[in-house]
């Protein structure tokens, strides 16, 4: 038998990073890659007996009472897309300026943000907007990856802005409090989407072409919107959502079933609702949710294996090795690490191996976890925009026109991977914009 | 060194149990000349907290470093043993129990199936009671809306007509301040007061009437076997060390913290008088013996304390 | 927007179960998804009993959370039959139909491989969660006021499903292998 531990620590961090990079590369699905790599470093590394490791964490994994947010939000999702209130938001928001060059992406920007306080997973909120907005945009002969981009981007902060699974995860894996978290993110959030917008309406003005205005008889169209219905339900359920975590009426898990229940009822007053609404939108949160969690299973499972090879001290050496134990220069290392982690493992994966290793030094250097989470969370927007492995760049692929190549979305997202750095940037130099209220 | 072992702590690397438990690993180094070498892991590192022992069984994990309530699910008895809610009113109880009044010869008994070998108890300290109203006595806990961490605990309070809530630890502080529950069974009251909990539930309880888990240091019996006898020996002596280290040092913060929170005119300390302990002990008992019908061990561990406790006068 | 389009809901091929086993497992997860709005309402159900009338239940949290684990991990093999499982394919998407479906072979080998030895250390797990050390049938539980025994029936959910898993894979294979050869 192979015996792996003989290659020492740092030597074996770096066989699992490059066969997962290329067993990733050949297209095999990231769960089994990420479980496959971590069953056999269990056996390589600690012989047969330890693979019932892999097994309890994924137990362990599966029956955590605040994943149960994962279904609720994704169940929401399934539910905004199969009922006309996403629809009717759309249209109403119309009035946010389509006389303005760029106003239709602007528009798709200020929906992208009310969706987003509604939910708190990525993919449903991109294939809405990519459903809504991106038809609307190409048709008006926008340039594409202004209209991709903004797509992507703006279906992107559904984990930036409360409620948010990420910052759910991280607070547990953080012991950091939950609606601290969601306080400290919602002013980043907004930054960063008002930065998206001011890109749109300064590409807009330079480059007349890229967003023609509508004719006057589109702008005609559909003028008896009546706004009342179509931002009452939205509103009232992210009034729900939020309202019952910060009154503390509700636990995040408990709230997200408050939002479902909330856009049931506000289906069945619209008149939308029938059984088959629901048992489709269950049958999408199963595969989606089958999806997600076997990500985490597979990462979680590489985290158990990697921590009792010794990962965590010879991370934590490395990390304050290369900074020379400059506050700065470890919190740049770090996200380099997070985004490089980015651009091949999906955000629960990132989370689980990074976190308890980074959260003990952050607030051994007597820096804010609380901040530390909203940086996190930036920092994995950039992962759902990076290539190769993009989660917003798969979604919009799923329901976008099929001349629109995974390549071109991806060239579509680097000036909106540029933002997102730049605020990530200002939140870093700047805690002060997350932590203001503190 | 000549025997590298694996541990898993049940508390994060951050807190300062942690730190305490960690100068152990350190001292053993030391005490055994190097020859013993112990790498502690943080909790969820490699096992959920209530499957260490499992680790253990199955030869991934060398040791623990944990609260043995966590195990309740495999064997009520470890439930009881592992926190005898309102049992003890200090620690030097408990570990006047655990250490010469049959305490470690028990779990000695309970783990040998398991191929664990339980080296010594500690505990961190009788953990204070966060509540936003005055409480003076049992009668006050009636249909109060407390958060309490499922189990033993649980039950007894049920028993003494206040209403449980399963809240996950991260929700405390909203919930209290927000006025979804009235208490907390939270943690030990330093860390209580550092973390703000007694600002906005101004009326502690300290030292506390409910909760004091036994910490428990222990390790695969095959390993252990494998030790000469001088270094089982300091394994031993230094648990025993560990526990009274944690335990004061843990009371030390306790008491620092008591005297910046008297200065405090907002916070009220309420600590409950005998009787009323005795009542609560009382209650807790109907709900032990309860429990104790789960498993013949678990029933052991009730005959067990309660002669226990007869005998030295607290029941 | 016309309100008539229809949401373009992928009917892809390659997202179509390909055999019997994988048509069941579809079938089944779409009856069991349904528990997933079954959690939603318990979960109203504890806010309201809780704020409204101020007495929590003791059994909504560890209900909702034992549906959910035995539904993630089901989640797994539904992905699977509707190959939903998240890939990165910029290259995969590159390369010659031929080089694709050895790769194809390739990933089925190792998803064998990975169920395999997941099926195994299972196994291993679910034994001693239903037995005491000492051999007898104790089914483990959660250790919490109301007790339920969902830990054990979790972890043999989990064996079972990593068995079914195993199977699929093995199906794929002979598939993949098959069609390898025919071309
Ligand atoms: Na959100
Ligand atoms: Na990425």
């Amino acid at each position: 038998m192979f015996d792996l531990s003989s290659l020492g620590i740092g030597y074996g961090s770096l066989l699992m990073l490059v066969s997962m990079i290329l067993l990733l590369l050949t297209g095999m699905q990231l769960a089994m890659v990420t479980g496959l790599v971590a069953l056999v470093f269990a056996i390589g590394w600690f012989g047969v007996d330890a693979l019932p490791l892999v097994t309890s964490r994924l137990y362990s994994f599966v029956g955590g009472y605040v994943f149960l947010a994962v279904p609720m939000f994704v169940l929401m999702a399934a539910l905004l897309d199969r009922s006309g209130i996403a629809r009717d938001l759309f249209d109403a928001m119309k009035v946010v300026g389509r006389k303005v060059r760029g106003g239709v992406a602007v528009q798709t920007l200020v929906v992208a943000v009310i969706l987003a306080s509604m939910s708190g997973v990525i993919g449903g909120e991109t294939v809405l907007l990519g459903i809504l907005a991106l038809p609307q945009m190409l048709r008006l002969g926008y340039n594409r990856k202004l209209a991709i981009g903004t797509t992507c981007a703006g279906g992107a902060l559904g984990t930036m802005l409360p409620p948010s699974i990420v910052l759910i995860i991280y607070g547990l894996t953080a012991s950091v409090s939950i609606g601290d978290l969601f306080k400290s993110a919602f002013l980043p959030a907004l930054i960063l989407a008002a930065a998206y917008m001011i890109y749109v309406l300064v590409v807009s003005h330079m480059h007349p072409e890229y967003a023609p205005l509508p004719s006057n008889e589109e702008l005609a169209q559909g003028k008896e919107t009546n706004y009342f219905k179509a931002l009452f339900f939205p509103f009232l359920s992210v009034a729900v959502v939020l309202g019952s975590i910060y009154t503390g009426v509700a636990s995040v898990t408990e709230a997200s079933a408050l939002g479902v229940v909330g856009i049931v009822i506000s289906a069945w007053i619209r008149g939308e609702l029938n059984f088959d609404m629901l048992k489709e939108s269950a049958k999408a949160t199963m595969s989606t949710c089958g999806m997600i969690i076997w990500i985490g299973i597979g990462a979680t499972a590489l985290v158990g294996v990697y921590n009792l090879m010794g990962g965590i001290d010879f991370v934590e050496e490395t990390i304050l090795a290369l900074s020379g134990g400059s506050v700065m220069g470890t919190i740049l290392i770090m996200m380099v690490i997070l985004l490089v982690l980015g651009m091949f493992l999906d955000w629960v994966g990132v989370a689980l191996l990074t976190m308890p290793i980074f959260v003990p030094i952050i607030t051994n250097l007597g820096l804010d976890p609380v901040w530390f989470g909203v940086v996190f969370c930036l920092n994995m927007q950039v992962s759902f925009l990076s290539p190769p492995f993009g989660p917003a760049a798969f979604y919009l692929k799923s329901v976008a026109p099929k001349d629109i190549s995974l390549g071109e979305i991806f060239s579509s997202l680097l000036p909106f991977i540029g933002i997102q750095i730049a605020v990530l940037a200002l939140v870093i130099f700047f805690p002060e914009l997350a932590i203001w209220w503190k | 060194a000549d025997y590298t072992f694996k541990f898993q702590s049940s508390d994060p690397s951050g807190d300062k149990n942690f730190q305490i438990q960690k100068e152990w690993t350190e001292r053993v180094e030391r005490m055994s000349g190097g020859r013993i070498k112990i790498n502690l892991l943080p909790v969820g590192s490699v096992f959920k907290h209530t499957e260490t022992l499992d680790g253990i069984k199955m030869g991934i994990l060398d040791g623990q470093i944990t609260a043995t309530e966590f195990f309740s699910g495999k064997d009520a008895a470890f439930g009881l043993i592992g926190n005898t809610v309102g049992a003890w009113s200090d620690t030097t109880q408990l570990l006047q129990y655990i250490n010469y009044g049959g305490g470690y010869e028990l779990m000695n008994e309970l783990y040998a199936p398991y191929g664990v070998k339980f080296i010594g108890g500690s505990t961190t300290g009788v953990e204070s009671f966060v509540s936003r109203v005055p409480l003076d006595g049992v009668e006050d806990l009636k249909g109060l809306k407390l958060r309490a961490p499922e189990g033993l605990v649980q039950r007894v309070f049920a028993a003494a007509g206040a209403a449980p809530v399963n809240l996950p630890g991260s929700e405390v502080f909203t919930g209290l301040s927000k006025g979804v529950i009235d208490a907390a069974d939270y943690t030990v009251f330093s860390t209580n007061q550092k973390a703000g909990m007694n600002d906005i539930a101004t009326h502690p309880v300290q030292p506390g009437f409910h909760s004091l888990p036994l910490i428990d240091v222990s390790m695969s019996m095959k390993k252990w076997e494998k030790l000469p006898e001088d270094l089982q020996e300091i394994m031993t002596t230094s648990v025993r060390d560990f526990a009274n280290d944690i335990t004061t040092q843990l009371r030390i913060a306790d008491q620092k913290a008591v005297k910046v929170a008297q200065q405090d005119p907002n916070i009220t300390i309420h600590d409950w008088s005998a009787e009323e302990r005795k009542k609560f002990r009382e209650i807790a008992r109907t709900q032990w013996a309860e429990f104790a019908k789960q498993s013949p061990n678990a029933q052991k561990v009730y005959d067990s304390i309660t002669s226990y406790l007869e005998e030295n006068g607290l029941l | 927007m016309n309100k008539d389009t229809p949401i373009p809901h992928s009917e892809d091929a390659a997202e179509q179960p390909r055999n019997l086993l994988d048509k069941a497992i579809v079938r089944i997860g779409n009856a069991l998804s349904l528990l997933f709005l079954f959690t939603v309402a318990i979960s109203f159900y504890e806010v309201v009993m809780r704020y409204v009338f101020n007495s929590p239940t003791i059994w909504v949290h560890e209900s909702a959370s034992f549906i959910g684990g035995c539904l993630f991990v089901f989640g797994g093999i539904y992905a699977l039959a509707t190959n939903k499982h998240v890939r990165v394919v910029l290259i995969y998407d590159a390369v010659s139909e031929r080089t694709r479906q050895y790769l194809n072979v390739f990933h089925h080998i190792m998803g064998l491989i990975f169920s395999g030895l997941l099926a195994y250390a299972a196994y291993q797990m679910t034994l001693s969660a239903v037995l005491t050390p000492f051999g007898d049938i104790h089914f483990e539980t959660s250790g919490s006021a109301w007790n339920p025994a969902f830990p054990a029936y979790v972890k043999i959910t989990i064996f079972v499903t990593m068995c079914v898993m195993f199977v699929q894979f093995a199906l794929h294979l002979i598939q993949e292998v098959l069609n390898l050869r025919k071309s």
